[in-house]
């Protein structure tokens, strides 16, 4: 299974200030992605035609098939039956779309389809010796490195590298593959059942933390404690917060105060 | 409760001559909100404790200020949740006298006094407030990301919009998170799955929540719109074939609010079996306890998988995205001393950050800088050194959950800002930190 291409799920994406059709930016992410990995990079779109389909072929991609499709209908059984003919070894797809529904399910039910894993957040794949090696971006700016020598779903949110640039001579020769695909899929009903729609105003944003997030351990002021005091009050403070984890002391001056310690972190944690 | 603190804090001598002055004259304190409530007569309170035989308690018991000097460094304590003695023991009685009807400005006195009657939270099953659902209509199951441990806000505003569907229909709340790291009952949990806390991996959460869905048939399952929750959930809705609504902004009557077409258009949709929440859907009140009774679960076995996890990267403090970072160490012109200060960034484990003085002086660079011209940061916590605070500084760490200041000067902004604010030199503090962190890591 490893020797196939890597696919890359498109999208048309729309500049958030001006509203005109743009590439989509997680989606050219992991186009730059996959074209670093070093096999062949097969671009799919299903939906509605755009000239700025192009602009993926101004960053280096060789080859772009684009399934027509009206815009009501649900691309997910017309993508799944074009990759499985393509067996790739690699499916790259952005989290979620910019424009439509933008639920993100779409590569979940790609990848459940195809029975692959998916790994989310991921920030670059490479390949060493017949095997996967992927970056994933985890909370707090963390990133875990997992390996495997089958074919993943990967998706690309934000992180990671910056955007290759169009070149736009390419953008602009190249020929998409346009495939019309007339067999009927049924669509995909895990979507929720849409009441009503407007313009979306703007929420007002959250001033400070939260009130419940707020002032849990107290505020507390200490004035000129000795240095020793006060880098304790400190560690004892962010092992309170679950910042650090608590046995990083091995210090025995503080065994007086260690039942001190107990007590105001689970009255922490209580409250 | 009553024990000393063998730390010397400081004393704020205006607070104490306000407060003198408020009790003597019988005013009630404005810039002290929390004891004004507690000092506030309830006639409703009155009357139903008259009603139930018990003597009228006075309530405007003067306030316990500080405790008596007994350490050597000479300070006092001073602290905004200092335990009130007097006013906790006032309480007591009356919540004997099982009230029938929710007084609900006595809960909000009663929660302002959390660290008071802790001994109360600590005991559900004789509490009298405690409320207890056996048999609920339906189910909401919340699944925070609790990630090492602790609820984000995020997971907060989750476990709000959890309490709130299950509120509009007479439901209760399971939730699937970590034992302690947090007061359950008081956010508006009835039932705690206690889960492995460390643990990160989506097919064991996968599981468990699969488990729950089997057993107890929540109606919802909520998750976080982040970076766990956005996927479990997702997972959670393909393998089972539930229908999802993502990044819901709102809950209301009419229906859930959604954003699509790239946040421009929203939707009201119908409620789905499974929700993903945005920040700042909701916010969590503490309200009156319920008693997050814990549900036994089977053991689970480590799932086979396809990909080999081969750990964390190590972490560089200096080239750590500052927008993602969870811990930052933040360095101001009190700080002089640049090895030390890059020594505590590796052994804490946190992103280096700056203000607009440091880099324009060419200590960091320019991507380290934080505040309005910088980059805003929302980190779990934020450790400032030798920083006072200009607003545009504060601007950039104003969405971080706590913050400890350490800086000379007592009346500086910053020290203002921060949950725990130390006066003294900045290297000195980071030169004992790093003492103190070194020989463990």
């Amino acid at each position: 299974m490893m020797e196939g291409p890597a696919v890359v799920l498109l999208s048309i994406g729309r500049n958030p200030v001006s509203g005109r059709p743009r590439r989509a930016a997680r989606d050219a992410r992991a186009v730059s992605m996959a074209l670093d990995v070093g096999v062949p990079v097969i671009g799919i779109h299903a939906g509605p035609g755009s000239d700025v389909l192009g602009d993926y072929f101004g960053m280096g991609l060789a080859q772009l098939i684009h399934l027509v499709l009206p815009e009501s209908l649900d691309p997910i059984g017309v993508l799944h039956s074009q990759i499985e003919a393509l067996g790739p070894s690699l499916v790259f797809a952005g989290t979620r779309a910019e424009i439509g529904e933008g639920s993100g399910i779409v590569p979940y039910e790609v990848a459940r389809r195809l029975s692959l894993p998916l790994v989310p957040q991921v920030v670059s794949v490479s390949k060493n010796d017949e095997k996967l090696q992927l970056l994933q971006a985890l909370p707090g700016a963390r990133r875990r490195c997992l390996k495997t020598n089958r074919s993943v779903l990967v998706t690309v949110d934000s992180h990671g590298p910056p955007l290759r640039q169009i070149a736009r001579g390419p953008a602009r020769r190249r020929e998409i593959q346009r495939l019309e695909r007339p067999e009927s899929f049924p669509s995909l009903n895990l979507l929720p059942a849409c009441l009503s729609e407007r313009p979306a105003r703007p929420r007002p944003k959250r001033i400070g933390p939260a009130t419940a997030a707020k002032g849990v351990n107290g505020r507390q002021t200490l004035v000129n404690p000795d240095a020793e005091t006060a880098a304790h009050e400190i560690l004892r403070f962010l092992e309170a917060e679950r910042i650090i984890t608590p046995p990083i002391r091995t210090d025995h001056s503080l065994e007086e105060s260690a039942h001190d310690d107990s007590r105001r972190s689970s009255q922490a944690s209580q409250d | 409760m009553t024990e000393e603190p063998h730390i010397p804090f400081r004393r704020d001598p205006r607070l104490e001559q306000n407060r003198r002055r408020a009790s003597a004259e019988g005013i009630p304190d404005k810039e002290e909100a929390k004891p004004t409530v507690a000092k506030r007569r309830d006639p409703r309170l009155e009357r139903s404790s008259r009603r139930a035989g018990l003597s009228d308690e006075p309530q405007n018991v003067p306030e316990h200020t500080s405790s008596p000097d007994q350490g050597s460094g000479g300070g006092r304590v001073t602290s905004k949740h200092a335990a009130t003695p007097a006013s906790s023991e006032a309480q007591s009685p009356a919540t004997d006298a099982r009230q029938l009807r929710r007084d609900p400005r006595r809960d909000r006195g009663r929660e302002r006094h959390s660290t008071s009657s802790e001994t109360s939270a600590l005991r559900p099953d004789t509490d009298p407030e405690i409320r207890k659902i056996d048999d609920a209509s339906f189910w909401v199951l919340v699944v925070p990301d609790a990630i090492s441990g602790a609820l984000s806000s995020h997971d907060q505003d989750t476990i709000a919009v959890a309490r709130l569907i299950a509120d509009n229909h007479e439901g209760g709340v399971i939730a699937l998170a970590p034992e302690g790291a947090a007061d359950y009952g008081r956010m508006g949990i009835d039932r705690l799955a206690p889960f492995p806390s460390t643990n990160s991996d989506a097919e064991l959460r996968l599981s468990i929540t699969s488990h729950i869905l089997d057993a107890l048939g929540p109606k919802h399952v909520v998750l976080p719109e982040s970076a766990y929750g956005a996927h479990l959930a997702r997972l959670l809705s393909v393998r089972r074939g539930l229908p999802i609504a993502t990044g819901v902004t709102r809950i209301s009557e009419a229906g859930w609010a959604r954003p699509t077409d790239g946040g421009r258009r929203e939707q009201i949709v119908a409620p789905t079996p499974i929700v993903t929440i945005a920040p700042e859907a909701a916010e969590l009140k503490l309200g009156p306890a319920r008693e997050a009774r814990r549900i036994a679960l089977p053991a689970f076995p480590p799932l086979e998988s396809e990909l080999e996890d081969c750990g964390l990267l190590p972490l560089d403090p200096q080239s750590v995205p500052l927008q993602e970072a969870e811990f930052i160490v933040s360095a101001g012109t009190g700080v002089s001393d640049w090895t030390t200060f890059e020594d505590l960034a590796r052994v804490i484990g946190a992103a280096i950050g700056c203000t607009r003085a440091v880099c324009d002086a060419g200590h960091l660079p320019r991507h380290r800088q934080i505040g309005a011209s910088g980059t805003l940061v929302n980190p779990r916590c934020y450790l400032s050194f030798g920083i006072s605070g200009a607003p545009q500084h504060l601007q950039g760490i104003a969405r971080c959950e706590r913050v400890i200041a350490v800086n000379t000067d007592l009346h500086a902004d910053m020290i203002k800002r921060a949950d725990l604010a130390i006066v003294a030199d900045a290297q000195v503090v980071m030169r004992s930190l790093v003492d103190l962190l070194r020989p463990a890591r």
